[in-house]
């Protein structure tokens, strides 16, 4: 198993999503596969984070800052459980870094 | 001239000789029919329908007939045919109404897709309409039917069709079915409503439809300012609650018959319809009360604008 700060998270085809932002959580329909997501305000936040290839623990970091909470282990560990929801439904994926 | 106005023997000669042609909303059906009872019946229920003249393009060249074979004498059915294809298992033939509504909505689910398609009853008031998605069982259609009894103009009742481009909701007035219980609720609540026979034993249990009439939406910009998740409860208090819009968005999307099949036109044009309207969820067990909230909801609008 790879350890957290091995992986790369990134946006297998960020053109095919379409957002919408209903204030309170978006929508994003994926063109790559037709399917419509309904994700709340933080995974949304997160997922706009992904620019490019990117480390957990920066991610982490990045939200910390943007909700005003501390970085502890626990986010983190929060963090790397959205991605791994993300992932299930073909949002995101990793690689090796 | 109008269906309604047509002497008997003329509709009865134009059925018989494939050139019953009329619109339904924005589709052209052309019929062929050699059951009298049954375009007598079409012709009640759709009195204010144009019937169109030859040559005209159909989108739907549709047959309700009596089969060939035997079932003609003894105990005797009715077929529904689109493009020569039948679709259904036969009905009886004095089920050959119901039978034609149903087969007409098939043909419009599975192609009209130049159009979202909601599985939901809409009316309007001049250019605004109230979207009303449900489930069976819910107690739309009978809402439905009071409303349009009461000043409503109707849109449709199973077919909430939008347009993808403009996010405006297109007429598809059509006969309302009422089922089992419904059909004397809407007796008493509405004494000058037109209502068919009833159908024992269809499908769906007891069936009897209202008849339109008049009482159409004919606007071509007609906008949705309100969607409505209504819910019939027996013996409860009415309620009105709002829903988030991502919530209304989604349960629209589910309540499609066509939104994954059109994919981001439909993502599109659904945000644009949630966007511009207030999404509520309706509790109601009393219709007169329900009624009297619409037009509530209509003349907040109004002296709001």
């Amino acid at each position: 198993m790879l350890s957290a700060s091995m992986t790369l998270w990134y946006i297998p085809a960020s053109d095919s999503l379409v957002w919408h932002d209903w204030d309170s959580d978006f929508t994003i329909f994926d063109r790559s596969t037709g399917q419509t997501h309904l994700i709340n305000l933080l995974p949304g936040e997160l997922l706009k984070k992904i620019s490019g290839p990117s480390r957990s623990e920066q991610l982490a970091q990045d939200l910390a800052s943007l909700c005003q909470v501390g970085n502890t282990p626990d986010w983190h560990q929060k963090i790397l459980g959205i991605l791994a929801e993300l992932k299930a439904i073909g949002l995101v994926q990793e690689m090796t870094a | 001239m109008k269906i309604g106005e047509l002497y008997p023997h003329q509709r009865y000669d134009l059925a018989a000789n494939n050139a019953f042609l009329f619109n339904a909303g924005p589709f052209a059906i052309r019929l062929h029919s050699d059951i009298p009872d049954f375009v007598d019946l079409l012709s009640r229920m759709y009195p204010a329908v144009e019937q169109l003249e030859l040559p005209a393009i159909a989108d739907f060249h549709v047959a309700v007939q009596r089969p060939t074979n035997l079932r003609r004498w003894c105990r005797p059915q009715a077929i529904f045919k689109i493009d020569g294809q039948v679709p259904f298992e036969p009905y009886p033939l004095d089920q050959a109404f119901p039978l034609f509504e149903w087969g007409l909505n098939f043909c419009i689910a599975t192609r009209a897709h130049q159009y979202c398609m909601l599985h939901a009853a809409v009316v309007a008031r001049g250019d605004t309409a109230v979207i009303m998605p449900a489930m069976p069982g819910s107690g739309k259609s009978t809402l439905c039917a009071a409303l349009i009894h009461r000043g409503w103009d109707l849109l449709s009742d199973e077919f909430g069709l939008v347009d993808p481009e403009s996010a405006t909701l297109v007429p598809l007035p059509r006969a309302i079915p009422l089922k089992n219980e419904s059909i004397d609720v809407i007796r008493a609540f509405a004494s000058d409503a037109t209502i068919g026979p009833r159908f024992e034993g269809t499908r769906k249990g007891t069936v009897a439809h209202v008849s339109p009439g008049r009482r159409v939406a004919a606007g071509s910009n007609i906008r949705a300012c309100w969607i409505i998740f209504p819910k019939y409860l027996s013996g409860s208090s009415m309620a009105l609650d709002p829903v988030p819009k991502s919530q209304a968005f989604l349960r629209l999307a589910n309540n499609s018959f066509n939104y994954h099949l059109l994919g981001e036109t439909s993502y599109r044009a659904l945000i644009r319809l949630v966007t511009g309207a207030d999404s509520y969820s309706f509790k109601y067990s009393d219709l007169d009360e329900a009624v009297d909230l619409f037009d509530r909801l209509h003349q907040g609008r109004e002296g709001s604008t």
